[in-house]
């Protein structure tokens, strides 16, 4: 197009006048290139941005005074710690359990690794709503081990532990998915000359294969975290909604939503996108200064 | 402390990696296990190491049964190809790692460990980098800190997996012959895998060929390099010409030629044999019977020899071989393409034709003498 400028350039005039490099033949025009940027930023702006802002605004509508009396409510109180308990549990566990299957997945051949990766990725593929459903049809009272879990007085579904069973599944794979590639890319060499040189199992764990994933593992728990705190729709299903028993901070801001109560809801809402906003930066820090220790930048 | 190899097996799935292979490796000897990708070399080196189970057979460290030994309990200095340091450490923490995670019971002060540490880096000439990371040396330099990291925690034997193959050709030139001059020094038994046969034969007291998960030779570098016992140990160590012969009343004929080129101690026949000789061990002759005519089809001249391609009519079809001759003396003879020629291998190797994995014919190896003789004997009979 008129982008190719085939007139010969000027030499550049050493040392000051630098070469203007312009990759003419693959570059769209001008007016075409602040096109598509104007679009994708509009796009960001209506669908990302503006509902962002909009949380703050209605939060702080009556004022900063009334943005903290949301949080003296009891309900509320306890929707958060709530969230905080499944989240502190869950997060965890799909650490241990991450850490395991990508060691066994990176450094071993079984048969039925390829099911056990398949298996792993299978929360990302079901609604959040069927998860749910799944432990009620299983501790439900009609359900398999409903009776079991009535007999020894154990109350899963419409209590806490089934909102963090159900917290665990959602949030399973982010762990594993990010330490697997990762794993396998370095390989085992590390480990094999630990052992070499005397190492237990443990202490090579910990001092060899520990510090080499842990930019992928920070990254991978991030984003469970945000997971486990922002999730709706399988919670829900399990919880029962037992104001100041079992609701977590999402479900809490549906209920206040639907009480009217706008302020408290969106004050509610609030801290959840601080909690947003704090783990995208973490995250966008974390792949700027270790993008070669991670493996989701290279899978983007 | 000498190793046994007893009869080892190992299998990677349905792939058999060493098919029973028996070697001993004498105490403070360095050792190279030579081969092509997939002969077993380094699955060997592995499985000394302990790093690789065994299906079958063996090892002896000393007189004790090593063979159920986990890999910590066999105190093998091990080096990686890929180097294998741990990024996040400094230099110095790398080699005392493997003091650092010892018991209680057995680690050293962390004086002992500092004062070691300094002593190996001398060692391996890179004093005053204890605080640098990996990521800050050349490879040379991360091939040295692997090393003495291997030699910290003083091994029973070092083991090294193709340590120069992730290397430049000058600075694995340079490598070479400081590790010659290290285990000199230090007098370690050593072992290391190598596919360059150059390496192998420059560094070695012993060279073990290998092949397909089988030993084809062990021996000393002149050995397998001027006896060679298999087609494959000749051919790898070299690039060979093949020429055709026969064996008649215990005397080597070369295809074509009248007069035998070699003697050997078995009378009966044997039938046609394929006659190995590399490109320096030929002799451009005149008039001798034992010789091959020729013609000279291209001509290139390296530094002080000069490399021929002849084609041959050795009466089996044209067949064309290398030979390298020291640069005559250009007042006397320059060979040109289309020249005539006769050539003799001097030196050679004769294995039977068909079977490829038995031993060569016990033929004598550098027949002059016996040439010599045959030739004053056609001469005797000319004359009378």
């Amino acid at each position: 197009m008129s982008a190719l400028d085939t007139a010969p350039r000027e030499p550049a005039k050493l040392p000051f006048e630098p070469l203007i490099q312009t990759n003419a033949v693959i570059t769209e025009q001008p007016w075409i290139r602040w096109m598509l940027i104007a679009t994708a930023l509009l796009f960001l702006a209506v669908f990302l941005f503006m509902p962002l802002v909009s949380v703050f605004v209605e939060a702080l509508r009556k004022g900063v005074q009334a943005y903290f009396d949301s949080f003296t409510n009891t309900d509320t109180l306890s929707a958060v710690k709530l969230t905080l308990i499944a989240a502190g549990i869950a997060v965890p566990a799909n650490l241990v359990f991450g850490l395991c299957a990508a060691w066994a997945i990176a450094k071993f051949d079984f048969r039925g690794k390829q099911l056990l990766i398949t298996l792993i990725d299978l929360p990302f593929s079901v609604s959040p709503v069927v998860a749910g459903l799944i432990y009620v049809l299983i501790f439900g009272s009609h359900g398999w081990a409903g009776p079991w879990a009535s007999d020894h007085d154990i109350k899963v579904i419409f209590a806490v532990p089934g909102i963090v069973l159900a917290t665990i599944f959602v949030t399973f794979p982010f762990i594993a998915r990010e330490l697997i590639p990762l794993m396998q890319e370095l390989g085992s060499d590390d480990e094999q000359a630990a052992l070499s040189l005397g190492a237990s199992g443990w202490q090579t764990f910990w001092h060899v294969t520990l510090p080499n994933i842990r930019w992928g593992l920070l990254y991978g728990v991030l984003l469970c975290n945000a997971r486990a705190m922002g999730e709706f729709g399988a919670v829900s299903v399990v919880s029962g909604h037992i104001r100041g028993l079992t609701n977590t901070m999402p479900l809490q801001i549906e209920i206040l939503y639907n009480d009217y109560q706008f302020v408290s809801a969106f004050s509610v809402a609030s801290l959840l996108a601080l909690l947003a906003l704090v783990t995208l930066g973490a995250k966008s820090f974390l792949e700027w200064h270790y993008a070669d220790q991670l493996a989701a930048t290279r899978r983007h | 402390m000498d190793i046994r190899v007893k009869n080892v097996q190992k299998y990677f799935g349905g792939f058999h990696a060493l098919r029973g292979v028996n070697l001993d490796i004498a105490s403070g000897e360095l050792l190279a296990l030579l081969g092509p990708s997939g002969s077993g070399k380094t699955t060997l080196l592995r499985a000394i190491a302990g790093l690789e189970p065994l299906d079958g057979g063996q090892i002896m460290f000393g007189d004790a049964d090593a063979t159920r030994l986990t890999v910590q309990q066999r105190k093998v200095g091990f080096v990686f190809q890929q180097y294998a340091l741990f990024k996040h450490m400094t230099i110095a923490d790398n080699i005392a790692f493997g003091l650092k995670v010892r018991s209680k019971a057995e680690r050293p002060s962390a004086d002992t460990i500092h004062k070691r540490v300094a002593e190996l880096l001398e060692l391996v000439q890179l004093g005053g980098l204890e605080k640098r990371y990996p990521s800050q040396l050349s490879g040379g330099q991360k091939q040295r800190v692997a090393l003495a990291r291997a030699l910290a925690i003083e091994p029973r034997v070092l083991l090294l997996d193709e340590p120069f193959g992730a290397l430049d050709a000058k600075v694995r030139k340079d490598l070479r012959r400081w590790l010659r001059k290290l285990h000199r020094e230090t007098g370690y038994t050593t072992i290391f895998v190598t596919h360059d046969q150059e390496e192998a034969l420059e560094l070695a007291d012993r060279v073990v060929v290998m092949n397909k998960g089988q030993i084809e030779q062990v021996g000393t570098t002149d050995e397998v390099y001027d006896r060679p016992r298999t087609p494959f140990v000749f051919d790898f160590l070299g690039t060979p010409n093949i020429l055709p012969g026969y064996v008649t009343g215990g005397r080597i004929h070369l295809t074509g030629a009248v007069a035998p080129i070699g003697t050997t101690a078995l009378a009966a026949d044997r039938g046609t044999v394929d006659i190995y000789a590399r490109p320096g061990d030929f002799e451009v002759v005149e008039g001798d019977a034992a010789a091959l005519p020729g013609t000279v089809v291209e001509a290139q001249r390296t530094g002080f020899l000069v490399r021929l391609t002849v084609q041959l009519q050795n009466g089996s079809g044209d067949q064309t071989i290398e030979i390298e001759i020291p640069h005559p003396d250009p007042d006397i003879r320059v060979w040109r393409i289309g020249d005539p020629i006769r050539v003799k291998p001097v030196r050679f190797s004769t294995f039977p034709r068909d079977a490829q994995d038995l031993p060569p014919l016990p033929a004598a190896p550098v027949p002059e003498a016996i040439v010599e003789h045959a030739v004053a004997e056609r001469r005797a009979r000319t004359r009378a």
